[in-house]
């Protein structure tokens, strides 16, 4: 018995040890402590000891392995993407440690499953020490080097076990809201919004999963329809019911935290779709973020802008965006008003300070010339005498009017006084229908912020739209609201096909990211990429032509951030 | 706040209209002939598409269509800066270009070149600079049939279609 545990150190020494320093190490962490440091590894590129990790391409060239970090090619949820800007396969444990065949069982014939099977290569079941020699080394087990498209990671034996520890954790289980017979979404709005909005959302939302459900059960009675659907969707998509809650927000947005958690703690949905709010959204963004639920495109007028935002993907940056693209426009052009400065009035109200912070920080950015700002209290109108007295004694080359249509009479009077000279804009969104009934004396002076297609070139999708409104007419309805819910839908349909029966968050998120750009409705263009979370980044500067059936015209391209 | 005398052109359309007005120079007069020619032609085969559309329900709408080539900058007596003047014409021009794709996508069309590299000259329209831009274009002729397009009829007009509905 006295040299028995002498005896098996050394056993172990020799024969185990290699396996035992795997675990021991990561054995002696807590799973907590393991996802930490394997996260770190995963997602930043840093080691354990808070360097570092070394990395070498092709040709043993040393690289940057906070900048090749595993996570900008396999994605946050390891599942990777073989469409999009990147390509690589899933590095999480489940799949790794699988025999990998030209195939997917089950789903043969079903083109997204297929393309995925044959893109990659077959290859025997991973173990801890050829996933470890694989990281390492970049041979895979087959002997094939992969480093003409991977980096290999010279890591310590330790911390490869963290690391391998973490990718067997990876989009291990799904998440919640996903079940085998079931996949729950759900939709915020606030209380008090305009009940047509509030239906322009819901109805085409809706409509998308009535008809995913009556899929489902169309081809349970229909060969033919069972053939078509089960090509589109996969046998496990197909089978799936959606569903979808309508969480309504009482109250002061001060209280919808906790209204959130009573609605989420009966119902875990496995994500929100769209969302509504002309006021704040913070408390759901952040909801979102603590409960790792994505949200995608809430109709929100402001936004949480957060570059480290992960759940939330917004259509656009709201208000504020317009204010942004009108000083990169201006910018493009201020040589030719060197000195003189702009004049910028907005009204003191939400939808105003969103505007004009928007064009003073993209402004202050381009280090142009000096603004004069100047506030108009809510409830007073924009007085035409006034504001024309200002500019004679400034002489502004720019003025901005951040207002409603009220002020159409005053920004009338500017566009037609032949005593200055300079350029004259307007949010063309704020000033609601009134803008195509401009007196036709004031559309040559005048510039406006539009941050959509311009509406005749988008009227080739008109019919797209009517097909979710189940017969019901587009006049009935705000069509802004109907093409951003048809772009929910478009996307959730697109991202659930590529994610190939995997149902975790990060994945849906991830799918959505690599999805191409694609026209879309409403927006001259959206476009996705890795952690992109605001789609639409361009505004066109329009004026407005001529005639009873004016029609917008651009004075600018898509300018974009 | 600006005083323009200049015959300019706004749209396509605009275009068309008043194509025998245009200012002309060589290459000019040549196309004039053509747009001469596609009024004419826009006209007769209104006409035609009209008796044709009350047989068989199968109308066409006619759409002129610029594709831009080319843009410069003609600052004139202005003085303008050429630099900046061709960056504000590139778009100018730009915007002058059809997106062809809101008839092309919609079904039943045909697109038929009319002219090719026709000189246009359009106003800056910038409150800091004077002077023209000059945009090269084919112009195409975009002739629509409705078929696939229900709700809109000859004359591009809306009309009340229930056809979603079934009603
Ligand atoms: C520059 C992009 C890139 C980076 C960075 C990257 N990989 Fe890869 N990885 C790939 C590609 C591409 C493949 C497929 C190689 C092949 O099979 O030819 C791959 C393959 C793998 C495989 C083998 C998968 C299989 O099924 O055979 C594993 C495991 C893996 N990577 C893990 C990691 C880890 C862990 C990291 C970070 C430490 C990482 N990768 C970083 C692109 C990358």
């Amino acid at each position: 018995m006295k040299y028995f545990v002498p005896l098996l150190l050394v056993l172990l020494m020799a024969g185990f040890m290699p396996l035992n320093l795997f675990a021991a190490p990561v054995e002696s962490l807590t799973v907590e402590q393991v996802r930490i440091l394997g996260e770190r590894m995963y997602r930043e590129g840093v080691l354990p000891s808070g360097e570092p990790m070394q990395a070498f391409a092709a040709g043993e060239i040393p690289v940057e392995a906070t900048t090749f970090t595993c996570i900008s090619c396999h994605l946050r949820s390891g599942l990777g993407a073989i469409e999009g800007e990147v390509i690589a396969p899933p590095t999480t444990g489940r799949i790794l440690y699988e025999l990998r065949e030209p195939y997917m069982k089950g789903n043969e014939f079903v083109p997204s499953y297929h393309s995925y099977a044959v893109t990659l290569p077959a290859r025997p079941a991973y173990t801890d020490e050829t996933l470890a020699k694989m990281i390492a080394s970049g041979v895979d087990p087959n002997g094939r080097s992969t480093m003409k498209v991977m980096p290999r990671y010279q890591i310590e034996d330790d911390d490869m076990a963290i690391l391998i520890a973490y990718l067997k954790t990876l989009s291990s289980e799904f998440s919640t809201g996903a079940s085998k017979e079931f996949l729950h979404f759900a939709t915020v709005i606030v209380d008090g919004t305009d009940p047509v909005e509030i239906e322009s959302m819901v109805l085409p939302l809706q409509f998308n999963i009535d008809r995913k459900n009556s899929l489902a059960i169309a081809s349970q009675n229909n060969a033919r329809v069972a053939r078509m659907a089960y090509n589109m969707l996969g046998p496990d998509l197909l089978a799936k019911r959606f569903t979808l809650e309508r969480w309504v927000l009482k109250g002061p947005s001060s209280t919808w935290y906790s209204q959130l958690e009573n609605f989420y703690k009966k119902n875990p949905v496995f994500a929100l779709l769209g969302g509504i709010s002309h006021g704040d959204w913070e408390p759901v963004h952040r909801f979102c973020e603590d409960n790792q639920l994505p949200n995608i495109f809430p109709l929100v007028d402001y936004p949480v802008l957060d570059e480290n935002n992960w759940q939330t993907i917004y259509l656009s940056r709201g208000f504020r965006q317009e204010g942004e693209a009108a000083a990169r426009y201006l910018a493009s052009m201020s040589e030719l008003f060197k000195e003189r400065r702009v004049l910028q009035i907005s009204r003191a109200s939400r939808r105003g300070n969103a505007l004009k912070n928007g064009f003073n920080d993209s402004w202050a950015q381009k280090k142009k010339s000096a603004v004069t700002d100047i506030s108009l209290p809510v409830g007073s109108t924009l007085n035409a005498q006034q504001l024309l007295k200002i500019i004679k004694t400034q002489d502004p080359a720019v003025v901005i009017v951040w207002d409603d249509a009220s002020a159409i009479p005053a920004l009338r009077a500017v566009a037609q006084t032949t005593d200055w000279k300079g350029l004259l804009l307007t949010s063309g969104t704020w000033l609601g229908d009134d803008l195509w009934a401009l007196p036709e004396d004031m559309r040559d002076g005048l510039y406006m912020t539009w941050p959509y297609r311009l509406p005749h070139e988008n009227i080739r999708f008109d019919i797209s739209l009517k097909r979710i409104l189940s017969g019901r007419k587009l006049e009935d309805f705000n069509s802004e609201i109907i093409s951003k819910a048809y772009i929910s839908n478009e996307v959730l349909g697109k991202a659930l096909i590529d994610m190939r029966g995997e149902y975790y968050r990060d994945f849906f998120l991830d799918s959505i990211d690599m999805l191409n750009d694609t026209y879309f409705p409403l927006y001259e263009r959206l476009s996705f990429g890795q952690g992109q979370r605001y789609a639409s980044k361009g505004c066109f500067i329009v004026q407005l032509g001529k005639g009873v059936n004016p029609q917008l015209e651009r004075r600018s391209e898509w300018v974009t951030r | 706040m600006k005083n323009v005398q200049r015959r300019v052109m706004t749209s396509p359309q605009e275009l068309v209209d008043m194509g025998i007005n245009m200012r002309a120079t060589k290459q000019e007069i040549n196309c004039q002939v053509y747009l001469l020619l596609s009024l004419v032609l826009f006209v007769s085969l209104f006409f035609l598409s009209a008796t044709f559309a009350q047989a068989t329900e199968s109308p066409e709408r006619v759409v002129t269509a610029f594709l831009v080539t080319a843009y410069d900058y003609d600052p004139g007596a202005s003085g303008g800066d050429i630099e900046m003047g061709r960056s504000i014409c590139a778009t100018q021009c730009n915007a002058f270009s059809t997106d062809y794709l809101n008839y092309s996508e919609a079904g039943g069309w045909r697109i038929i070149k009319m002219a090719s590299q026709e000189q246009l000259r359009l106003e800056i329209k910038n409150p800091f600079m004077d002077g023209d831009c000059l945009c090269t274009a084919d112009r195409y002729e975009i002739r629509i049939n409705e078929l696939s397009y229900p709700d809109r009829n000859i004359l591009g007009e809306k009309i009340d279609h229930e056809f979603e509905s079934g009603q």
